[in-house]
């Protein structure tokens, strides 16, 4: 195995997936390099052995890595004759999900205003999804959410934004501003309008002098970017055990124009999720002085809104199955 | 919650708001107030009353707020007087899930049916009349959402003992369930037998028109205890829903009261014990110190001391200097936070502005690095062509049962796994494209997956994508992130993201996607054309794909090229087989090739079709132009017509055809390539015989009135619920429309109230000549199954959008007169709603 030989293989290479070829046949886990190693041991010289393969294993390394860059300068635009031979289509671009592309709407209104998108697992103790957001065991809370929970003791499937929030303000200090979206669970049986699975949207402030002001306005500045300027939506009263005092966005149903009909239930406006003042005791929980600090938390979910945005009319469609996308 | 205006009256005598004012009041200030509705006379209000309001799962709790905000007086009952008695009631409490108990005896008394307004009232609260002394239980639960129970004492006796169950092992409630008793349950017995739940009256002691004496009693426990009953037991009553929230002992004594005055009133009898009043420890609401100022720096609008110290005085509350005391009703109320919320709800929500957003404060990013890895990976992967999916997280099936992770509570009984690897997931999205005939699908998911090594579990997050074309599917996984730990499967390639390197920063890319709900088979069509010379292929697909309407068209490749020789291959969605072949063979100039139904229409043969210039001409003058002769039936082509043919729904008309020596029936009459056929057994007309035609005009008068009320209907329809699609219309004497989608049954009168304003409202109703194009421009959608061989025509309504419709109708809606629903029916994924026009 001499390295000139191998320059020439890299060399001969017209596109990546040849260079791979060549990158496998090498430094694979079962590659060629990786089998002279295991000779080590009956080396004659095993420092000696080990130092020149090394040195190999690093050269050809750097020649692939060479190669692939020039190989990348070449045009990497999808062109259509080279992807199958006997077929000649329009190019064709990908799609991002609904919901994708709903939390990106979303993700840009709040970096706009200084926010970081945060994260984390689906798997979460029922300290943070629960105890920690002031729900404690027996709450009657509890059952506004029917929770899956996992053969292993105080795991579940996060069943609310608020568990990622309660993960965020027991890592980080104040001035925090954060934003996520994430994937939420329930024990539900699915159906055309019901899932176990749906999505949430969170926002989370916490900062000196937030008030109630500050929320309200900064909802309404995110229905607005993204329903359009012209969304009307009121913001009452709402109780949630980890805000105080709570206020419950609603929109004036797009339908009927706040008539009622059979998509708002008649009220003629549609809940758009929870938010208020974050509590007291939420605040304490996580190591914050709520005398010095207060924030504000919103939360909405995303699935209805993008469904009527893509006339999508049954729930079951966002998750699979049934959903495709028209190559362009 | 039901709330009947009229009993929350009975609290607030001075209560004078409009209903549509007290729903939107009463949703401001937290209780959500979906609808209202006259039932019985009654005005009924349709809440939604949050946990931590317990108070308000009764009219006095509500009428407490509601008092708050309109500051007007909150009206008693006055107070019973007791009558002296000796004797003093033998219960035992042995338990301390025990808050308060009050009970009194009662005899002589004489039960029967309820009185019509109690029957009423427990009608419009969903709860079944049982007899005068258990209706009067419930209507004071209702009233003040204290549960109470009456007990007879003739099968109870006197000695009730309030304990944790140590002896039984079933109990049967008061509706004959049988129930399961471990030792956690709390219940009423006597020392001989079991008796009730804290929730649940038992069978054993109920009452009935035969009861004489009663032990009247009401009570609240510890929440968590009722509640832990109820869910172990699996067992909600409208008892359980109050007593597993915070309720306030201190209102038991005039909820008593008024339940004895009711009983007192309704069924006679005479009081014959003491009251008995078991209340240990007597709640203490807590004080709090508040900061008067804290409303205005919370909500970030000024609210003087003055109006904060106002609503709190009203709210019952007891102030000495900075230290306030809620009322007993709110034992939700426990910290300075909660008196500001009480003071914002009834100063206003609405008066904090909704323009004053944050404004951008530069913060260091926190973003976690694996977002930006995502994102950028989800735009790479865009742009090498791959469709984004979702999938479920649960499976059925794991492909490793060793390291696994099982839920312990899932949604059916086989999807209980977490998911190992996300191919598992994709592998189902494929079957699902197999399925509907997807072409070449190629696509990808980024999500979470699970795995268990002892009771290690992790969580990681994995890149899986698809494509047929294997080749291109390793060309691809290099492109979008090159790395050795891709795996390999079918055409699956997987790999977990958690350790790859991250980019620092990534500013996702917009883009604008068009998703789509498949809900029948993708057809897929080749279609073989020479053309005169070579073109550019792209030109020439786009060329063909404008021949074709987007709404059908999913695809369009070129698969073969032979010389000047073209084979391409076409899907269509969301159309029928039929449509889909007319659509291909017209796009490629092919009809003429295949035996087609479509036959082209001969202007010298066609006839003129009087009805559409004129849809109230019922005579008319005609010439034979043909005699055609199947199967024994003669059918007459006249150069013009005015019988209009069945067609859209609506049936054709009948009529006579006469001349000299003729006066024939015509009953059936059918439209096939520009002709009208009239169907006549009598075979001595000749062609070229002058006749002489009159329709039925009775019979098309009441079949254009349903016709046009049908489309009435479907205008006020799409109104109330753009989301319907329509499916099917049909206007004969049983006459109803069909759509995909839901229409609410409780919405006939809000649909027959809008169609009796639009008929009222005589608005004009035109039907034209028009062309594809002017139809698409107006109409809120174009069915696709429109028949291509005749001239279009539409309707249009007033203002409402014009529709693709060849019947005949009424000139203007006043003529429809007046429309009944009779029927909303809703199957699966179809409403069928019918209607009558009287």
């Amino acid at each position: 195995m001499d390295l000139n030989t191998i320059k020439i293989e890299v060399n001969d290479c017209q596109n990546q997936s040849d260079l791979e070829a060549v990158r496998i046949k090498y430094l694979g886990r079962q590659g060629l390099i990786n089998q002279e190693f295991s000779k080590i041991k009956t080396a004659t010289d095993p420092k000696k052995f080990g130092l020149e393969l090394n040195k190999l294993k690093n050269n050809v390394e750097g020649i692939i890595k060479n190669k692939l860059s020039t190989i990348r300068t070449l045009p990497t635009k999808y062109l259509p004759e080279k992807r199958e031979k006997n077929i000649i289509s329009l190019p064709k671009i990908g799609h991002l999900h609904p919901i994708t592309q709903t939390e990106r709407e979303l993700n840009e209104v709040f970096r706009k205003l200084g926010f970081s998108i945060y994260g984390g697992p689906e798997l979460v103790t029922d300290e943070y999804n629960f105890r920690r957001l002031n729900v404690p065991v027996n709450h009657p809370a509890r059952d506004m959410q029917d929770t899956i929970y996992i053969k292993e003791p105080e795991l579940l499937l996060q069943t609310q934004g608020s568990a990622i929030e309660s993960q965020l303000l027991a890592s980080h200090k104040p001035p925090i501003r954060c934003a996520f979206p994430c994937k939420v669970f329930r024990n539900e049986k699915v159906t055309k309008s019901n899932h176990f699975v749906f999505h949430h949207y969170q926002a989370v402030v916490v900062d000196k002098g937030i008030t109630m002001k500050d929320l309200i306005g900064t909802m309404d500045l995110m229905f607005k970017t993204i329903y359009g300027p012209n969304v009307i939506v009121r913001y009452r009263c709402k109780y949630y055990p980890e805000i105080e005092p709570g206020v419950g966005p609603d929109m004036q149903c797009f339908n009927c124009k706040g008539t009622g009909c059979a998509l708002c239930k008649y009220a003629g406006w549609i809940e758009m999720g929870g938010s208020g003042m974050i509590h007291p005791k939420v605040l304490e929980m996580a190591g914050i002085d709520h005398h010095v600090y207060s924030g504000f938390a919103f939360g909405m979910g995303l699935d209805r809104w993008t469904m009527a945005q893509k006339n999508i009319k049954d729930i079951r469609t966002l998750m699979g199955g049934n959903l495709a996308y028209k190559p362009n | 919650m039901k709330l009947i205006y009229s009993y929350l009256q009975k609290f607030l005598p001075d209560l004078n708001v409009e209903p549509q004012k007290l729903r939107d009041d009463l949703t401001m200030i937290g209780h959500f107030t979906n609808f209202y509705e006259k039932i019985d006379n009654e005005i009924v209000f349709d809440l939604d009353i949050k946990i931590n309001r317990g108070d308000c799962l009764g009219y006095y709790g509500l009428a407490n707020d509601l008092s708050v905000l309109y500051n007007i007086p909150l009206v008693l009952p006055q107070n019973f007087s007791y009558p002296a008695s000796n004797c003093s009631l033998p219960i035992q409490v042995t338990t301390d899930n025990v808050t308060r108990i009050m009970a009194v005896k009662i005899v002589h008394l004489k039960n029967s049916t309820s009185p019509q307004w109690l029957q009423t009232f427990l009608k419009l609260h969903g709860v079944n009349s049982i007899n005068t002394l258990v209706d009067l239980t419930n209507y004071v639960m209702f009233m003040y959402s204290i549960p109470n129970h009456a007990f007879d004492t003739a099968k109870s006796n006197d000695n009730l003992i309030w304990e944790m169950n140590s002896k039984y092992s079933e109990f049967t409630s008061l509706d004959g369930t049988v129930l399961k008793l471990d030792p956690s349950i709390l219940m009423i017995n006597n020392p001989q037998r079991p008796l009730s739940l804290s929730f649940w009256g038992g069978e054993d002691c109920a009452i009935d028109n035969q009861t004489t004496s009663t032990i009247i009693e009401m009570a609240i426990y510890k929440p968590t205890t009722v509640r832990q009953n109820s869910r172990g037991l699996k067992s909600v009553t409208e008892a359980s829903i109050r007593l597993e929230k915070q309720l306030d002992p201190d209102l038991i004594p005039t909820a008593l009261d008024h339940l004895v005055k009711l009983i007192n009133e309704n069924c006679g009898g005479q009081i014959t014990s003491q009251v008995f009043d078991y209340y240990p420890n007597p709640i203490t609401p807590p004080t709090i110190e508040f900061n008067l100022d804290l409303p205005s720096i919370m909500s970030g609008i000024n609210i003087p001391q003055d109006v904060s110290l106002d609503i709190l005085k009203r709210l019952g509350c007891t102030i000495r200097g900075k230290f306030i005391t809620p009322p007993s009703l709110r034992l939700d109320i426990t910290q300075e936070e909660d008196l500001v919320e009480e003071v914002v709800r009834f100063y206003g929500y609405n008066k904090i502005p909704i323009n004053e957003p944050l404004t951008l404060k530069q913060l260091p990013d926190i973003t976690p690095k694996e977002i930006y890895q995502i994102e950028e990976l989800k735009d790479k992967l865009v742009a090498l062509g791959y469709d984004e999916i979702l999938s479920w997280p649960i499976i059925s099936k794991p492909s490793n049962p060793k390291t696994v992770v099982t839920t312990q509570n899932s949604i059916n009984s086989e999807s209980i796994y977490l998911r190992q690897s996300m191919t598992q997931s994709l592998r189902g999205q494929l079957d699902q494209y197999t399925r509907y005939n997807l072409p070449r699908p190629q696509f990808f998911e980024i999500g979470e997956v699970f795995s268990k090594e002892g009771d290690k579990i992790t969580e990681q997050t994995s890149l899986a994508l698809y494509n047929q074309d294997s080749d291109q599917l390793h060309t691809d996984t290099l492109r979008c992130l090159s790395s050795e730990n891709w795996l390999f499967q079918d055409n699956f390639a997987e790999i977990i993201l958690d350790n790859l390197p991250k980019p620092e920063s990534y500013i996702p890319q917009t883009i604008n996607n068009e998703a789509i709900e498949l809900t029948s088979q993708i057809i897929t069509l080749d279609a073989n054309i020479t053309l005169p010379q070579k073109r550019d292929h792209q030109e020439l697909i786009r060329e063909y794909r404008s021949k074709i309407s987007e709404n059908i068209l999913w695809s369009m490749d070129i698969v073969d090229i032979f010389n000047n020789k073209y084979t391409f291959r076409v899907s269509y969605y969301n159309c029928t087989d039929k449509l889909a072949k007319s659509t291909h063979l017209s796009a490629f100039g092919l009809l003429d090739q295949t035996k087609t139904t479509t036959i082209a229409i001969d202007p010298n043969t066609e006839t003129k079709l009087l009805y559409y210039d004129d849809m109230y001409q019922t005579t008319a003058k005609a010439q034979i132009i043909d005699i055609r002769k199947v199967n024994n039936q003669n059918y007459l082509i006249l150069d013009q017509t005015v019988f209009f043919p069945e067609g859209g729904g609506q049936p054709g008309d009948q009529g006579t055809i006469s001349n000299s020596s003729n006066n024939l029936k015509i009953k059936v009459i059918l439209y096939k390539d520009g002709q009208i056929l009239h169907a006549t057994s009598n075979n001595t007309l000749s062609i070229g015989d002058q006749i002489d035609l009159k329709i039925d005009w009775n019979r098309r008068y009441k079949y254009m009135k349903i016709h046009s009320a049908g489309h009435l209907l479907h205008e006020i329809l799409m109104e109330v619920d753009s989301t319907l699609v329509p499916l099917k219309g049909y206007h004969h004497d049983e006459s109803y429309l069909i759509y995909s989608g839901y229409i609410d049954p409780k919405s006939i009168s809000q649909i027959e109230s809008k169609l009796s304003t639009a008929i009222t409202a005589d608005l004009p109703i035109i039907c034209d000549y028009t062309d594809l194009e002017t139809l698409k421009k107006d109409a809120r959608s174009v069915p696709q199954n429109l028949p291509l061989h005749k001239k279009l025509r539409r309707l249009k309504i007033g203002n409402f959008p014009s529709m693709a419709d060849g019947g005949v109708q009424v000139k203007s809606t006043e003529e429809i007169g007046q429309v009944k629903i009779t029927a909303i029916e809703n199957t699966q994924n179809q409403c069928k709603i019918s209607y009558q026009v009287l």
